[in-house]
């Protein structure tokens, strides 16, 4: 009896074998049949990935348009992808056998950090001295687009992107309501307080929050530590210096107050269940003074309120002193490692992110990386204006700061949670960063 | 030659099965199984690495809540609805209303419905300002308001009853089906033996029942393991981590973090338990019936 079912196992596990054998060959057949681009006489397409989508995506087609109208012969074949599937997607297009010549990436480890420690992007310092990309951007927006060539340390090492479009955190407020409050727009961040206060107090919702994705939370905390944390303290954060951790006091400083505001009835009740979209949806419609949130908001608030929305950085704690705040460079332009038309791809790059580009793009609301005179770039309306003016500051005056969420790619799982439990006063701030910083740490140790 | 050929009858009537089983279930589950010892990002080479991706999912606290939440919602999305699919069915079977039929069409719509669908409408029912909040409103004070899936203390519960609401129809529909099986003589041997509703219902209908219990349970509690969309659509594993189940630890790691095999580790694990779960249900399920 033993020895049947012994024997019958047995069989059971040879035919098991046998196909995953078959299994394993068909799939070893499969790769060994590799779609040569050359064969298609498509040595003058440039494959071009994008995750961009809405007017951003026009503006980016409409300048490729003019890359290939400019070079007969040449066509610029675009594949795009929705931003949530789009990183897991490049991954496997730059892997196979027929990778896209020009990709867009993302900042940090999220995505450009896995693709160089796999050798799919090409460094582009050669491009970089001939086209002049080491000199064109500030330097705070060059860091954020260096990587080792090993992949291993972000912010330092060659040029692996070039950016083209930027964004930065701010306050974002109801024009109608602080001029009914009697409020002027905050200089300092003992005015910003006062005004939620009032705001409060005259019953109505001071900041708008839509914290479901839980990453917004983090993007209320900039607004406070952009002011009470030093440069070097975050650049140490975002860019892998050991000796500075999550658990600074001004970190720890800038978690209570957001604690504390949440305490005070500042930040709208409901917030952990509300997504972003809707708590925007609310703001449009009248509920809430000040929502904080990124400068991508500012076409859809501009189309649905017109002048009763306006803009401004987080400000900072002594008056007249020069505004932080937390923004990045977009997502870079990059050349993959096994495109054969390097040079092409190159001046595709280029001519993507020159002068021409970044004023197109303000014309569409929009901000680039590029310092560029208001003389030359026409905003589509007031609040684009003031986010302009805003970002050529931080850009002149060097204090613009790297989204620290740059430090590790498992943010969803432990940084925004976390911080969401810190501010809904469920963690307490020196506990939750801690674990955030444990979290950090292990992942520097992975690398 | 004929004897052996008839010996082999019946395993060609199980080749159709195996050979979808085999490429879709068998071949990624041992693909799964390989890479969990396998520290992988999904682009670089892929190191060995043991056990190490276990042993980090059972020192994570944040791995063992996954699961813990996953045990609680056991509770919500399997116990709950069987306990009160019991006395549903069997009134419904009892007695016949003008409309029952409608009414238990009714009552299982919720598991007809995309999970997707589910989470949307839970999610603007069970907001602060949603209806379930404006009826607390109405009948008591303010404070007494909820934002239930914003609540540290409330949103796994929330999320267990949204579970329990779309597996309830599941269960009445099984256990009137199991009903139907039940021989009419042994309700009149109980009658004549003289037992109450309640003796009849220990007697005949539980025992009778078993077999739907069994089908049941295993149904839900396998949905409660493997909860993934409606936690995706409703909290994301929010607020903090109150609600992340391991499907969201396994998404995460995958496709987000670039951890390959941690996550598969994680599923490993997940299979393991679902396997346990559903051999202990229906082990005490064969014992009873035997």
């Amino acid at each position: 009896m033993a020895l049947t079912a012994g024997s019958r196992l047995c069989s059971a596990l040879r035919g098991l074998t046998a196909v995953l054998l078959v299994a394993g060959l068909s799939v070893g057949c499969g790769s060994n049949g590799p779609d040569d681009p050359a064969a298609e006489g498509g040595r003058d397409a440039l494959e071009v990935w994008t995750p961009e989508s809405g007017t951003r995506l026009q503006l980016v087609q409409k300048r490729a348009d003019q890359f290939a109208a400019a070079h007969p012969g040449v066509k610029v074949n675009f594949t795009i992808r929705d931003f949530g599937s789009y990183p897991a997607q490049l991954k496997l297009a730059l892997a196979s056998d027929s990778p896209p010549d020009v990709v867009i990436g993302n900042l940090g480890w999220s995505l450009d950090g896995p693709l160089i420690k796999a050798g799919l992007l090409r460094p582009l310092d050669p491009w970089a001295a001939r086209y002049g990309w080491d000199t064109r951007f500030p330097e705070v927006a060059q860091r954020q687009m260096r990587f080792t060539t090993d992949g291993r340390q972000f912010g330092r090492g060659a040029i692996f992107g070039v950016p083209y479009a930027a964004d930065v955190i701010g306050w974002f407020y109801n024009v109608d309501k602080l001029e009914t409050l009697g409020i002027g727009v905050p200089a300092t961040l003992a005015e910003l307080e006062t005004a939620l206060e009032t705001a409060r107090r005259a019953g109505e919702v001071p900041i708008m929050l839509g914290n479901k994705a839980q990453w917004p939370g983090l993007h209320l905390f900039y607004l406070v530590s952009d002011d009470l944390a030093s440069d070097r303290e975050v650049n140490g954060i975002v860019f892998g210096d050991r000796s500075i951790k999550w658990t600074e006091p001004s970190f720890v400083a800038s978690a209570r107050k957001l604690a504390q505001w949440n305490a005070k009835g500042y930040i709208a009740a409901g917030s952990n269940s509300m997504s972003p979209a809707d708590a925007l949806a609310r703001f449009v419609r009248g509920t809430g003074v000040f929502l904080p949130a990124g400068s991508w908001n500012a076409a859809e608030l501009a189309a649905a309120m017109n002048d009763s929305v306006a803009f401004f950085l987080t400000p900072p704690v002594r008056k007249g002193e020069s505004s932080h705040a937390t923004g990045s460079v977009g997502y870079g332009w990059h050349l993959s490692a096994a495109s054969r038309q390097a040079d092409l791809g190159a001046e595709f790059i280029d001519f993507m992110t020159q002068e021409a580009f970044a004023i197109q793009l303000t014309a569409g609301g929009d901000i680039s990386p590029l310092p560029i005179d208001d003389a030359v770039a026409r905003a589509p309306s007031r609040l684009a204006g003031e986010i302009f003016a805003a970002w050529q500051g931080l850009l002149a005056n060097g204090t613009l700061r790297p989204y620290l969420d740059f430090s590790a790619p498992n943010g969803a799982e432990v940084l925004y949670p976390t911080m969401q439990a810190i501010i809904a006063g469920h963690e307490t701030p020196e506990r939750g960063l801690a674990l955030i910083e444990e979290s950090r740490e292990k992942f520097l140790d992975s690398l | 030659m004929r004897g052996r050929g008839r010996a082999a009858l019946p395993y060609l009537y199980l080749v159709p099965a195996f050979l979808f089983f085999v490429p879709f279930v068998l071949v990624p589950f041992a693909h799964t199984v390989g890479l969990s010892f396998y520290d992988w990002d999904g682009l670089t080479r892929a190191s060995f690495v043991g056990i190490e991706n276990y042993r980090e999912a059972f020192g994570s606290r944040l791995v063992r809540s996954a699961f813990g939440h996953a045990l609680v919602l056991i509770l919500y999305f399997g116990v709950l609805p069987v306990l009160l699919a019991l006395p549903l069915a069997v009134s419904s079977a009892r007695t016949s209303v003008p409309g029952g039929n409608a009414l238990r069409a009714l009552i299982f719509m919720p598991q007809a419905i995309s999970t997707v669908v589910v989470g949307v409408c839970w999610g603007w029912i069970l907001a602060l300002d949603g209806p379930l909040n404006a009826a607390i409103r109405a009948l008591g004070p303010d404070w007494a308001a909820v934002d239930w899936l914003g609540s540290f203390t409330w949103a796994l519960p929330s999320l267990g009853i949204v579970g329990a609401w779309t597996l309830l129809g599941l269960c009445v529909a099984l256990f009137f089906a199991g009903l139907q099986q039940i021989p009419a003589s042994l309700y009149d041997a109980a009658a004549v033996d003289g037992a109450n509703r309640w003796r009849e219902f220990r007697a005949v209908t539980l025992p009778g029942l078993e077999g739907p219990i069994a089908v049941a349970l295993t149904v839900t509690v396998i949905s409660a393991l493997r909860a993934f969309d409606l936690v995706f659509v409703t909290t994301r594993g929010g607020p903090g981590t109150e609600t992340v189940v391991p499907g969201i630890l396994i998404y995460r790691r995958a496709f987000e973090d670039g951890r390959l095999g941690s996550a598969a580790a994680i599923a490993v694990i997940l299979s393991i338990v679902v396997f346990a779960v559903t051999l202990l249900i229906n082990r005490i399920a064969d014992r009873r019936a035997a």
